[in-house]
């Protein structure tokens, strides 16, 4: 295998800004975790994108000190300007070619209150790279800069460093831009965020003389009209074809409508392959651009699951005690119970609907905190929204101590609170949940699997048997 | 005819030729090829609004 830089565009160790706040047990573990993950896969550098800083740099250096590799930034100073607090630019050797890498974050990004707060002081992008970029030509054949400023901002740093060979952009937007873009000879990319996807590129460079002028492999130069219709045609036919194959697994006769397909679908593969012969170019040096799902494809590696059990162990021995005690005990808040409308809990609403509620214990929503149990995240409060009812949402819990009943999905998860409704039978709730009621916890990032008129027929309620 | 001057000529002009290649041709070769990989994340956790 050629040699492998693994670099991330920050927003790695928090989800939240949670910036003024000291970090609670498990945040403190989270980064810590994250950290020695990140040394067991052997990573090259960390980008400190905005939430990374929330908890303030003493933190951050913290755990930088435990880190294998280095927490760049060239443009986070010291309060009031100076030196940068993290490592401006690191220089990669790989086999006789050495890579620079450096990284930005967005000055717009972190208001000069936060900036405050956190005794930074945050340069503006340009000035800091003006420098950096310099020396990085000077020490290094190769310069990456990674920029959790957004892509608009990346966009025009390429536009004015054009020593700059690649740029990996981060922070909000994403957009899916793994086939990077070209602005001058600098590439472009940015990929999907939450932790479902990675980049990867192939470079191969056969001709060092400066700039490289990268080619991206596979994407189409050709942008003629026929070309075009082609591809779009072979899309339509491949298509057509699993769905043949598809129908044969079923037992239906197919074959001739396969054949059809196939004929034509072969001819204009011939013709594909014909024109880009036309039109290659020969290019010296070249990307391969891909994108690597993140789903079950990948086994587990060994060393970072054994890591990940050691500290949900650490933090079930530590909080999990106290936690499952106040679930127990844990009463509503009466300023949740005044609330009009507020949630009830299944008991409640099982008192009348008994058939129904009977129903309902044996689908796997009743138990969805469990599984939050049996992976151990039951402190992620992250998770509480989809597995739990009433978090968050007016008339509900905001503290999972605080939820009493409400553990699980529950019937008001779907049917909305239901206090009036117990005061006034004929006030209704609501009857069916939509998909978009559904798909607020079933999203494609967290269910993507999920198709609502399927899925929904599980956990319908039956009629009532009174 | 000072076939002396001539060959010190000769060997100056030889030189100079030698020379010339010899800069054209270390211009022409290439420092290094090399291949490589790059494996890259972006905002893995991804950003939630905090709740209540």
């Amino acid at each position: 295998m050629s040699d492998l830089l693994l670099l991330d565009t920050g927003n790695l160790l928090f989800r939240q800004k949670y910036y003024g706040k000291k970090p609670d047990y498990r945040l403190s573990l989270q980064g810590k975790k994250i950290v020695e993950f990140y040394n067991a896969m052997g990573w090259t550098a960390l980008s400190i994108g905005e939430f990374d800083l929330s908890f303030g740099i003493d933190y951050l250096k913290e755990l930088e000190s435990m880190a294998d590799f280095p927490f760049l930034s060239a443009n986070i100073l010291g309060k009031e300007g100076g030196k940068p607090v993290f490592t401006p630019y690191t220089v990669v050797k790989l086999s006789g070619f050495d890579v620079g890498i450096t990284s930005v974050i967005g000055r717009e990004i972190l208001t000069g209150e936060k900036q405050k707060q956190m005794g930074v002081y945050v340069d503006n992008e340009f000035d800091a790279l003006k420098g950096i970029i310099k020396e990085l030509k000077r020490k290094s054949d190769f310069i990456i800069v990674l920029c959790p400023t957004g892509l608009e901002r990346a966009k025009e740093i390429a536009e004015r460093f054009d020593e700059i060979d690649l740029i990996l952009a981060g922070h909000r937007p994403v957009t899916n831009l793994y086939q990077p873009t070209k602005i001058g000879g600098t590439l472009i990319s940015q990929i999907y965020s939450r932790g479902k996807y990675v980049g990867r590129l192939d470079v191969e460079i056969n001709d060092s003389s400066r700039p490289y002028d990268l080619h991206l492999e596979g994407k189409g130069e050709i942008t003629n009209f026929k070309y075009q219709k082609l591809t779009m045609r072979r899309q339509q036919l491949e298509n057509v074809y699993k769905n043949f194959e598809r129908k044969k697994k079923e037992g239906k006769n197919v074959d001739e409508g396969m054949k059809i397909v196939k004929d034509e679908l072969d001819d204009i593969k011939k013709q594909i392959k014909k024109l880009e012969k036309e039109n290659k170019k020969e290019h010296k040096n070249s990307v391969k651009a891909s994108l690597i799902s993140l789903g079950e494809n990948i086994p587990d590696d060994p060393e970072v699951k054994k890591i990940d059990k050691k500290y949900k162990d650490k933090l079930i021995n530590e909080k999990g005690k106290f936690q499952e005690d106040m679930l127990k005990k844990g009463k509503r808040r009466p300023t949740d119970l005044a609330h009009d409308p507020h949630y009830v809990g299944a008991k409640i609403c099982g008192s009348c609907h008994q058939s129904i509620a009977d129903f309902v214990k044996k689908t796997r929503h009743t138990s969805a905190f469990d599984t939050l149990r049996e992976e151990k995240r039951q402190f992620e409060p992250e998770c509480f929204s989809c597995h739990t009812t009433g978090y968050g949402k007016p008339g509900g819990f905001t503290n999972i101590y605080t939820a009493g009943e409400l553990i699980g999905v529950q019937c008001e998860a779907c049917h909305g609170p239901g206090n009036r409704h117990v005061l006034d039978t004929k006030v209704n709730m609501k009857k069916t949940p939509t998909a978009n009621d559904c798909i607020t916890c079933h999203d494609v990032e967290n269910d993507d699997n999920f198709v609502y008129s399927v899925d929904l027929k599980t956990i319908k309620c039956p009629e009532e048997k009174r | 005819m000072n076939f002396a001057a001539l060959r010190k000529d000769f060997v100056v002009v030889l030189t100079i030729l030698l020379a010339l290649f010899g800069v054209t041709y270390c211009a022409k070769v290439k420092k290094h090829e090399t291949k490589f990989s790059i494996v890259y994340s972006n905002d893995v956790l991804g950003e939630t609004e905090p709740c209540g």
